[in-house]
């Protein structure tokens, strides 16, 4: 079971597509972390200074919940046609994306995990590669991440020779 | 469609865990295996002189090339390549001969020789990552035991 970390992006895309084209045809799980609200509030300066009434969390959480579920299936049905027997899974970030990851990989005894190099967390990450980084830093299992098709077409640019890239 | 794999070895025992990935991913795709090793030179001294940063250089080499004509023993279509770069350029040499050879992924261990702690992940693979022109498929000496 090959589990792939998927947030809808073109670079999350890309990175089904490519290792579709290496490993197809083996059992994949498409998987989508969602934020749940009171953690999003958490992490914001605003904290908890909504007016009471103002926010329904649980309606908010709901409509997360089933927008991680479409992207999910969406990722799986990509997943599909790039050569993978897929099925798909959403999953809350308690901590952070990489840990839900990672707690997805050990729950379904994954043997590798497939990130992009660059993708969206809940709220837009700063870090290029956040979530690939802390996957590959904490994993006991085969990662295999996948540059986004711009960042590699510059990689392979004779003009610019890869240590200067960063 | 055929696939190249750069298998990125250092002579190590991560990189030979690494190695059983990269075979098994040659015979899946039905692809090439390119042995990518990179020998780190120190840097120049008074004299100009410059030395394989590993002491054990020629074993090392002799090792991977023995590694390489077993896969080729095995059915696997196999080549070695040596690069070379000054200390702390092997990264950039290893993604530029993937490069050169328009690879399709490369495949690392996450340690290398300095195994400092189980937790880091060493500084050639994290390199990698940043500077890879391909997907980059990351094995751990500790292979969690589940179906390739």
């Amino acid at each position: 079971m090959i589990v792939i970390g998927y947030d809808g992006s073109s670079d999350a895309k890309a990175a089904i597509e490519q290792a579709g084209d290496l490993l197809g045809s083996q059992p994949a799980t498409v998987l989508t972390v969602w934020q749940p609200f009171a953690e999003v509030l958490a992490r914001t300066p605003l904290g908890f200074g909504f007016a009471p009434g103002v926010l329904n969390i649980e309606e908010a959480d709901n409509a997360s919940q089933s927008a991680a579920e479409r992207l999910a299936a969406d990722g799986a049905e990509l997943a599909r046609q790039s050569g993978f027997n897929a099925q798909w899974r959403v999953s809350t970030e308690l901590t952070t994306t990489a840990n839900a990851i990672l707690d997805e990989a050990e729950a379904l005894d994954a043997s590798a995990i497939v990130v992009g190099s660059r993708g969206l967390t809940g709220l837009r990450s700063v870090l290029l590669g956040s979530v690939s980084h802390a996957v590959l830093q904490h994993a006991d299992r085969t990662v295999i991440v996948v540059p986004s098709p711009a960042v590699a077409d510059a990689r392979r640019r004779p003009h610019s020779p890869p240590g200067n890239q960063r | 469609m055929f696939k190249k794999i750069v298998w990125a070895t250092d002579g190590s025992d991560s990189a030979d865990k690494a190695l059983d990935v990269a075979k098994a991913l040659a015979e899946h795709t039905g692809g090439e295996l390119v042995a990518v090793h990179c020998e780190e030179l120190t840097l120049p001294g008074k004299g100009g002189g410059t030395y394989p940063v590993a002491a054990n250089e020629q074993e090392l080499k002799a090792k991977i090339r023995r590694q390489v004509s077993e896969l080729s023993g095995n059915g696997i279509t196999a080549t070695m390549e040596t690069t070379r770069a000054r200390v702390g350029g092997a990264a950039p040499a290893i993604a530029g001969a993937a490069s050169a050879h328009e690879s399709d992924a490369i495949v690392v261990g996450t340690r290398g020789h300095t195994p400092i702690g189980g937790l880091l992940v060493g500084s050639v693979t994290q390199r990698l990552l940043h500077i890879s022109p391909c997907p980059v498929i990351a094995v751990p000496t500790r292979e969690h035991d589940g179906e390739a």
